[in-house]
């Protein structure tokens, strides 16, 4: 697990890019890949689960910071948080898709991401390695029912663990289009 | 004929508008013997009222029959410039005015120049067409204002052109576009003009010597991105920030033995760090700043329209235009004030008939004044119409269910009730107002801007209006108050004042708690309540600053023992009072107000946060939407 050296900044999108590819270096010992045909994802952990998020949406992985809570706001925003200036309100994903509440622990971070104009965080319960997932190994999952899937277009099958693929743009949808409905 | 028929038939011309009648009928009772006259000092003072205003009346007539140098019969006529007396009557203009026309006036013709080859070029396009429509109508309100008449006649023009191509009469071809473009030219050699004046004899009217470019004086304004500006005023807000946070070290040094020393270095520089932010604070404030003034350009044009539509003879007076605030509330505070002059104009001032009988002056006057108060601008709209009949307003009021029937109100609380949502006093509606949405819009639009309005009105003497709005909106002075271990900022332009009491002096009426303050009944508001905090712990356990850290701990501990204090912060809403009880009062603070973006911009309540010193966030208090939801649980449980 090279977890640990992800967790702070990754500032811009081209300099995450260019972590990635150290990153990868060393994992793989060198090994040559072709970045043009894989998707960059990083696998986060919610509740028990283990999800990917692709890493273009992603500003910048921090340590939870002080959040201030917001009154009457939907009750998945955990509050508003400052990066260096900015508001930024924080949404704990794990109460967005129904999970239960859990507890605290210092694996927790703190996803910045970027939709849009739009830059909101995440509260995740840890996060693991950025890896590459290859066309053919991304699949739609089942049509069952479940709001959690409502934030998954897409899974990955790669391995022998299945794991959803969550989309920020949706994500961002919803709690946008919940907090600005009469 | 008798003075009284005299009289009678007088009126009856005058509701005509049949000047010439009127005119003779009044010469007739102004030649009336002396001592018929002297029996009724009242009239004969009338009688002189009204031919004074009839002399202004039929000048003012005379002013809309001359024929004006207007458009356009086909095939594409040349704008006639008349050539009339000199370009500008310099004296008349004020510098600071005149660089803001000429800055202004470079833009707009600019972008009809643009926009003029778009056309040129591309077939119809509506938004480019109505972009040069608006450019030329804005540049011909601006010269009008001024009284640069030769511009005023070309843009004219200009305007019409184009406005018959907006409606399709006409189709642009190039012939037609040369012509504009020709007449462009003529517009942007008058302004040249007017930037630097030909040293020759006062110049005439369409003047053939361009200025030479190039030959510029140095330019004394520049046109910034607004973006760019709003990047650097948070930039500097942000500096802000870190000068409270290099306080705070400050204070660590010189509390810490070992480094005392230091400390006294650090303060000194500290201090002059701080003198020199405020003053970069200040001056990048200042580049926001607009006056006023670019709000109200419209405004006698508006007046004008009016009083012709309405029958009305009306004057406006207009002051304190130079007065500089944000520019963002400038613009955003022309349509309220347009809305509350038309309501002046349409149900303020009465009509001229009405007002002779009732002795005053023909000629209705309404004032829009701007001036600097402290942190404020106010701004004031004061007409001497009919006033507002408090008894009719608490009669509408209670047949739409504004207030409940054997509410004892105010008289100015009585006045305030035409804010709110669904009251529109005019039995009649007209085009112009009085559709009941108005001046409940108003008020949002005021209190969006963090501003306060407030209504005084006497009955037959007319209504005043006062608009009090901060002078720029990023910045706000604020008092820090704490409930439950959660600090919120109060905008102190809603505090009054603020006391600690005992809960012993709560008093209890039904379920309101209420306090005697000032030999005033003051109801309370809990804030921990009204913003749901007992609520927190369930919703967000990030949030709780008293779990983490072990100085915010020790307080809520203290304060636990102190549970006997509590502390009330009044704030006003115009008459209203309201107290808010909280933990603690921390400290007052000047902090740069920022939205909460997007996904929390409908949380009520809550205007925004700032950042604090140590850098976490505080949510400010919408005071105004706090204070009318207060009011709407306090009428609920009255009804």
């Amino acid at each position: 697990m090279n977890s640990t050296s992800l967790q702070t900044l990754l500032v811009s999108n081209a300099q995450i890019d260019t972590s990635i590819f150290q990153i990868h270096g060393d994992l793989d010992g060198g090994q040559p890949i072709d970045f043009d045909t894989r998707e960059q994802v990083i696998g986060v952990t919610i509740g028990q689960e283990e999800f990917f998020l692709p890493l273009k949406a992603i500003q910048e992985i921090t340590m939870v910071p002080a959040i201030t809570f917001v009154p009457n706001a939907d009750p998945y925003i955990d509050g508003i948080t400052n990066l260096r200036g900015s508001l930024i309100p924080v949404i704990n994903v794990r109460k967005l898709m129904g999970f239960s509440r859990g507890t605290r622990s210092s694996e927790e971070r703190l996803l910045v991401l970027k939709e849009g104009h739009v830059i909101f965080a995440l509260v995740v319960d840890g996060i693991s390695d950025v890896v590459g997932l290859r066309p053919n190994e991304i699949d739609t999952p089942p049509s069952t029912s479940g709001a959690a899937l409502d934030f998954m277009p897409r899974v990955s099958k790669q391995g022998e663990i299945i794991r959803g693929i969550l989309d920020a743009a949706r994500i961002l949808k919803y709690v946008v289009g919940e907090s600005l409905a009469p | 004929m008798s003075m009284d028929a005299l009289t009678a038939t007088a009126f009856s011309a005058l509701a005509k508008r049949d000047l010439p009648a009127l005119h003779g009928k009044l010469v007739a009772l102004a030649k009336l013997p002396p001592q018929k006259r002297a029996k009724d000092p009242d009239l004969a003072v009338l009688i002189d009222t009204a031919m004074a205003s009839l002399r202004a009346l039929s000048a003012w007539a005379r002013d809309e029959i001359k024929p004006q140098p207007e458009v356009v019969e086909e095939p594409l006529p040349q704008a006639t410039v008349v050539p009339s007396p000199p370009a500008v009557p310099e004296a008349l203009l004020d510098d600071d005015i005149k660089r803001e026309f000429l800055a202004n006036a470079e833009d707009m013709l600019r972008q009809i120049g643009a926009g003029l080859l778009e056309l040129e070029r591309a077939e119809l396009q509506r938004d480019t067409l109505e972009q040069v429509f608006r450019a030329a109508h804005n540049l011909k309100g601006a010269a009008g204002m001024l009284g640069l008449q030769v511009i005023g006649q070309l843009t004219h023009a200009m305007e019409s052109q184009f406005d018959r191509l907006r409606r399709g009469e006409v189709l642009p071809n190039s012939q037609l576009i040369d012509q504009l473009l020709k007449e462009l030219d003529q517009v942007t050699n008058e302004i040249n003009n007017l930037k630097n004046p030909p040293s020759q004899v006062p110049n005439l009217g369409s003047s053939k010597s361009p200025a030479a470019p190039g030959e510029t004086e140095e330019q004394s304004t520049i046109r910034v991105d607004l973006q760019r500006l709003d990047k650097l005023v948070n930039l500097v807000g942000e500096l802000v920030i870190d000068r409270t946070r290099f306080a705070a070290i400050e204070d660590d040094l010189r509390s810490s033995e070992l480094k005392s020393r230091l400390g006294s270095k650090m303060s000194e520089t500290l201090q002059l760090f701080g003198r020199h932010m405020t003053e970069i604070h200040d001056t990048v404030m200042k580049i926001r700043m607009v006056p006023i003034g670019n709000a109200l350009t419209s405004m006698p044009r508006v007046v004008r329209d009016l009083s012709r539509q309405l029958g009305k003879d009306l004057s406006l007076e207009l002051a304190g235009e130079h007065t500089e605030l944000d520019k963002t509330i400038v613009e955003s505070i022309a349509d309220p004030l347009l809305h509350i002059l038309r309501n002046a104009c349409d149900h303020g001032i009465e009509s001229m008939p009405e007002r002779l009988a009732l002795g005053k002056p023909v000629t209705g006057h309404i004032s829009i004044k701007a001036k600097q108060e402290g942190n404020q601008i106010v701004i004031a709209v004061k007409d001497d119409g009919r006033g507002l009949n408090p008894d009719m307003i608490r009669r509408k009021g209670i047949e739409r269910g504004i207030i409940a029937p054997d509410s004892n109100l105010s008289r100015k609380d009585l006045f305030n009730i035409i804010f709110e949502s669904g009251f529109s006093t005019a039995s009649k509606v007209t085009e112009l107002s009085g559709r009941g949405v108005g001046m409940d819009v108003v008020r949002r639009q005021v209190a969006k801007l963090k501003g306060v309005i407030d209504i005084d009105s006497e009955v037959g003497r007319g209504t005043s209006i006062e608009i009090r709005l901060p002078l720029t909106l990023s910045i706000l002075q604020s008092l820090l108050v704490e409930a439950q271990g959660q600090v919120f900022a109060v905008p102190l332009s809603s505090v009054i004042e603020s006391m600690r009491i005992t809960p012993d002096d709560i008093q209890v009426i039904g379920e309101q708690e209420v306090i005697k303050w000032h030999d005033r009944v003051l109801p309370l508001l809990h804030l921990h309540k009204a913003m749901g905090l007992d609520l927190r712990d369930e919703i967000s356990w990030y949030s709780h600053p008293s779990q983490v850290d072990p100085v915010a701990k020790l307080k809520a501990l203290r304060i636990a023992r102190r549970k006997d204090r509590l502390y009330v912060v009044i704030i006003g809403t115009g008459e209203r009072r309201i107290g808010i009880v909280c933990d603690q009062l921390l400290n007052q603070q000047e902090m740069v107000i920022k939205s909460l973006g997007p996904i929390l911009q409908n949380v009520s309540c809550v205007a925004g946060g700032a950042v604090l010193g140590h850098g976490e966030v505080v949510l400010v208090l919408d005071i105004p939407e706090l204070a009318s939801t207060f009011r709407s649980t306090l009428r609920r449980l009255s009804a």
